[in-house]
């Protein structure tokens, strides 16, 4: 078996460790003897849907953003197919918000590349450790947010609610798109996160529900159980 | 005599001495009060300084460089006004000026070595003309993630617009630092060599500052330091007034500086590339003041790095070396410091998220630990609140058999008995100050 990572703009859209996320993903499919392959795109690179099972957009700064979501609004059309046939998305910060309509940046609203329908404005900063609830995960995620935008996702599912720092719903689930805030990077030290799309992206390229074999989580747990304990106990 | 001056300077110096007397080092709040007792003190005292105020800010190296800049000037018998206990904002800087005023106003000191804040800079010029400002590099730091580099920059912006005449002394490596010298009288240093064999670092994409199309390097140093050409504008690395050449780096760092039309080599025993920009930045500012230079080499060996710049200890007759960085450039640097000494060897890495860390530590993602894996270590172990997230970016780097232990006595004591020939402790800001107490102790019960 073979998952291929497409990570976009890694130059770019990198301001939050984002590297973290690829490394999570490859070493959980390498552990599993399941190879790994990661395919970096820049600039006006054509991205190879056919040939991708897992996509990845980082954070990027506000001065990249227009410019990153027009790359992705000229293959808007093969996203939005990968995304509808259960394609695997994880978009953080500016790559989750690009991904709607619309986005309030400075005085500015841009238009997003449109794939969800949501949009993003402005709200009070926040920049804090953050834990989350979620239906979908037994454990807590837990992470970091820097943020002073907000997007509204009626109408999808979200990721979780917010337990800290304050009470309201945070990122959005859409086939086997995960979009939010949380970064820290999200995926070592949520590995439950980093094993649902590993999981959702076999079984859409192999047909099968595949099992993942468990691995030695001691440290994930711990750096997890870290923020947990710091803010609840 | 100003009578408001008098008493804002005595007021500072025996807040100055009521602090220290309770074990404090504070120099801001004296400062503080001493502006608000006579608000045109610092602009008064500074006026009186005979030679050159010489401002020092950028990321990373500023502390270093403005004491290296101290230990010159006065080793040449001047008479130096420095804030070197790292107080680098407007109450840390009136401070300084006010600890070598006499109570009658009146200061008596040949130049001034000032470290400035880069965010205070633009309030500091208020009250000091500088007739130099260095700045020594602009990389993304913890606090850039907030506000990112560019605002950094267009705060120093800010600052040097209102000082239009002062020379700015700038690290022609670093495209940053060289745009921020557009239409000024500048001196540029920088290191006029490939030296990759030097340093293995990914290297960051950077854009042309002036037209935003990517810089293409002929070479490069580390995060976006090297020698870059902007291919769609006229932007690009300009020449050295004071270039590194021939530089080596096995037992300590030799090189040779480059400048006005004369060739001088520098032997020092310092560990770390990026100490080569603090010794240009120091040696530049200083040459260009017209000073001597013959005893420069006895001055530099002599200077004793504040704690926890690659600070050695000898503990059970092994060499144990602390090392303070406070952002991933920093921490990439110890990195590559660390695969450049070939000895075998134990370490341990603590970070912790207080508010003067940060609280966000993502940015160990960003750091160089795959390089550590090259570095010859026999033992690794991850210390500080933070030290699981750590111990995980470890494993994920490759080293299988991290510990996560608390950075305590017990912890490096036991370090210092593994069998590696040298023993590298890297923490951030708030683990230093404990853990130079701990390395001090168990370097004097031994003696």
């Amino acid at each position: 078996m073979e998952i291929t990572i497409a990570h976009l703009y890694p130059d770019v859209l990198n301001l939050y460790g984002d590297k973290g996320n690829i490394m999570a993903l490859t070493y959980r499919l390498q552990k599993r003897e399941i190879e790994s392959k990661v395919t970096e795109y820049y600039g006006d690179d054509k991205i190879d849907f056919e040939n991708t099972d897992i996509l990845y957009i980082g954070g990027g700064s506000d001065k990249d953003w227009e410019d990153i979501c027009q790359r992705l609004a000229e293959q808007k059309e093969e996203l939005k197919n990968y995304i509808d046939k259960g394609g695997c998305v994880l978009a953080i910060c500016s790559g989750y918000e690009m991904l709607g309509t619309n986005c309030e940046i400075g005085e500015k609203t841009i238009q997003g590349i449109g794939i969800l329908n949501t949009t993003t404005t402005k709200c009070q900063k926040i920049t804090s450790d953050i834990i989350i609830e979620s239906d979908l995960f037994k454990t807590k995620i837990t992470g970091f947010i820097n943020k002073s935008r907000s997007t509204n996702t009626d109408g999808y599912n979200t990721l979780g609610n917010m337990i800290f720092p304050s009470n309201q719903s945070e990122g959005l689930i859409y086939n086997n798109l995960i979009g939010t805030y949380v970064y820290g990077p999200l995926l070592p030290k949520n590995p439950e996160i980093a094993d649902y799309i590993i999981k959702c992206a076999l079984t859409k390229k192999y047909g099968e529900d595949i099992e993942l074999l468990p691995l030695d989580d001691e440290f994930e747990t711990k750096a997890n159980e870290y923020i947990v304990n710091k803010y609840t106990k | 005599m100003n009578i408001r001056d008098s008493i804002a300077i005595a007021a500072c110096k025996s807040l100055v001495s009521i602090s220290k007397m309770m074990g404090k080092k504070g120099s801001s709040g004296p400062g503080t009060i001493a502006l608000k007792i006579s608000p045109g003190i610092l602009k008064r005292l500074s006026g009186q300084v005979k030679h050159e105020i010489i401002a020092v800010c950028g990321t990373n190296g500023k502390t270093t460089t403005n004491n290296l800049l101290c230990e010159l000037l006065e080793c040449a018998g001047s008479r130096v006004v420095c804030n070197n206990v790292g107080a680098n904002m407007l109450p840390g800087v009136a401070c300084s000026f006010i600890s070598k005023a006499k109570i009658n106003g009146r200061l008596d000191c040949d130049y001034a070595a000032i470290e400035c804040d880069e965010a205070s800079l633009r309030h500091i010029v208020n009250h000091v003309k500088p007739h130099k400002i260095v700045i020594t590099n602009l990389f993304r730091d913890q606090m850039d993630r907030y506000g990112e580099t560019e605002m950094t920059a267009a705060l120093l912006d800010e600052a040097i617009q209102k000082v239009p005449d002062t020379t700015l002394i700038l690290n022609a490596d670093d495209p940053l630092c060289v745009r921020l010298g557009k239409g000024r009288r500048c001196l540029y240093y920088g290191i006029d060599e490939d030296c990759s064999s030097n340093i293995a670092e990914t290297r960051e994409g950077r854009n042309c500052p002036k037209c935003g199309a990517e810089l293409k390097y002929n070479y490069y140093h580390y995060s976006q330091l090297g020698s870059f050409e902007c291919p769609k504008c006229d932007f690009k690395r300009p020449d050295c007034d004071y270039g590194a050449v021939n530089i080596n780096l096995q037992n300590g760092m030799s090189f040779d500086v480059n400048y006005r039309g004369t060739t001088l080599n520098l032997s020092i025993n310092y560990r770390g590339f990026y100490n080569i920009y603090n010794v240009l930045a120091s040696f530049c500012a200083y040459e260009s003041a017209n000073l001597p230079t013959r005893s420069i080499n006895e001055v530099y060996n002599n200077y004793k790095p504040q704690i926890g710049r690659m600070e050695e200890f000898t503990i059970g007759g092994k060499t144990v070396i602390l090392n303070l960085s406070k952002n991933p450039a920093g921490f990439n640097q110890a990195i590559a410091t660390l695969a450049a000494d070939k000895r075998s060897k134990d370490v341990i890495i603590a970070i912790n998220d207080n508010p003067s860390d940060g609280c966000d530590i993502s940015w160990m993602w960003d750091m160089d630990v795959e390089n550590l894996t090259k570095a010859n270590v026999n033992t690794i172990v991850a210390g500080g609140m933070r030290k699981y997230d750590l111990a995980l970016r470890l494993k994920y780097a490759g080293f299988d058999n991290v510990q996560a232990k608390e950075n305590n006595e017990q912890t490096l004591k036991q370090l210092i008995t593994q069998s590696g020939e040298v023993c590298y402790v890297l923490v951030n800001y708030t683990e230093l100050f404990k853990t130079q107490q701990v390395l001090k102790s168990l370097e004097q019960k031994e003696e």
